[in-house]
């Protein structure tokens, strides 16, 4: 077990009720505790380090301004954190693919824009988190880490011990799953 | 803009902090219809990685996940006092702060005693 994930979860479950109750004080240690984590995975999700801030920045109000849509049986505060901020990098990934020529976002989060018509397609038919729920644990630490986190191959290897080789075909395998369930619910029409 | 005019409706919405925002530009009726038969790798990367952020936080064992990989939170950055005045600024300005800090008793004596 993590001794810094569980001072961060620690951290997050003392902050809460403090943060329901309006603590002026809480909201100062909520945005300290949380910028740092928040930060680092900002960056492998955006490139600009401005935007990154920006991001995190937007990420931190937001959640304080919606917290009472976070419920602490289905998760961590730092999970429910983490969510907001790969969904509200997404959203920004749009925006700065309209505002540069150039490439500002990483490659494999412009590879999910460029298929989100086929996905969004896909999902009215197969049930994706049930996948996930039923991935063996090695494999859906590599899914998370590459597709929700933004990290590399080489980066998953060097931090959960394998080849950068075999974080490949972990993925694979996922999306061998994926394809899989795909086939199931989709006749040869494609209707 | 949210990426999935969908997840607005479902109850995921607002467990994601997402807001209201215009309608999908794609709605079902437009979409492709999808050949398993050909789908390549990077389609799959791309359903994957969107399939996950529609999820929002409702994502099975992410948190578990990250316990396991705690480096993933590896840098150590504290606010500057000009970031954490803003956040500050927006919390007090949404009306978020119901009860303010209370006085150090060096502020406490300072308020009672008259300045000289």
């Amino acid at each position: 077990m993590s001794s810094r994930t569980q001072e961060l979860n620690a951290l997050g479950a003392a902050l809460l009720p403090r943060l329901r109750r309006g603590e002026e004080q809480a909201f100062a240690d909520f945005y300290t505790v949380f910028l740092g984590p928040l930060t680092s995975i900002g960056r492998r999700l955006l490139q600009r380090e401005e935007d990154v801030e920006d991001l995190v920045h937007e990420v931190l109000v937001e959640a304080v301004s919606t917290l009472d849509s976070f419920d602490e049986q289905r998760g961590t505060l730092l999970g429910w954190l983490v969510g907001i901020l790969r969904h509200r990098a997404i959203d920004r990934a749009r925006i700065l693919r309209r505002r540069y020529r150039e490439v500002v976002v990483t490659r494999e989060l412009s590879d999910a824009i460029e298929q989100e018509d086929l996905a969004a397609s896909v999902q009215d038919r197969v049930d994706i988190q049930e996948l996930l729920r039923e991935l063996p644990e090695r494999e859906r630490d590599v899914v998370y880490l590459h597709y929700f986190l933004g990290y590399p191959y080489s980066d998953i290897a060097e931090r959960i011990g394998i080849s950068p080789e075999s974080a490949r075909q972990y993925a694979s395998r996922a999306r061998d799953q994926l394809r899989e369930r795909i086939t199931e619910q989709f006749d040869p029409s494609g209707c | 803009m949210a990426l999935n005019a969908r997840s607005l409706v479902t109850k995921r919405a607002a467990w994601t902090g997402g807001t209201a925002a215009a309608p999908s530009k794609t709605p079902a009726a437009r979409r492709s219809p999808v050949d398993p038969s050909s789908l390549t790798d990077e389609e799959l990367d791309g359903i994957l990685m969107l399939a996950l952020d529609e999820a929002g936080t409702d994502i099975p064992g992410l948190d578990d996940c990250l316990t396991r990989n705690e480096q993933v939170f590896a840098a150590p950055a504290q606010p500057s006092s000009a970031q954490l005045e803003g956040f500050m600024r927006v919390v007090e300005q949404r009306g978020l702060v119901k009860q303010e800090r209370p006085l150090t008793w060096r502020e406490y004596l300072g308020a009672l005693l008259p300045s000289r």
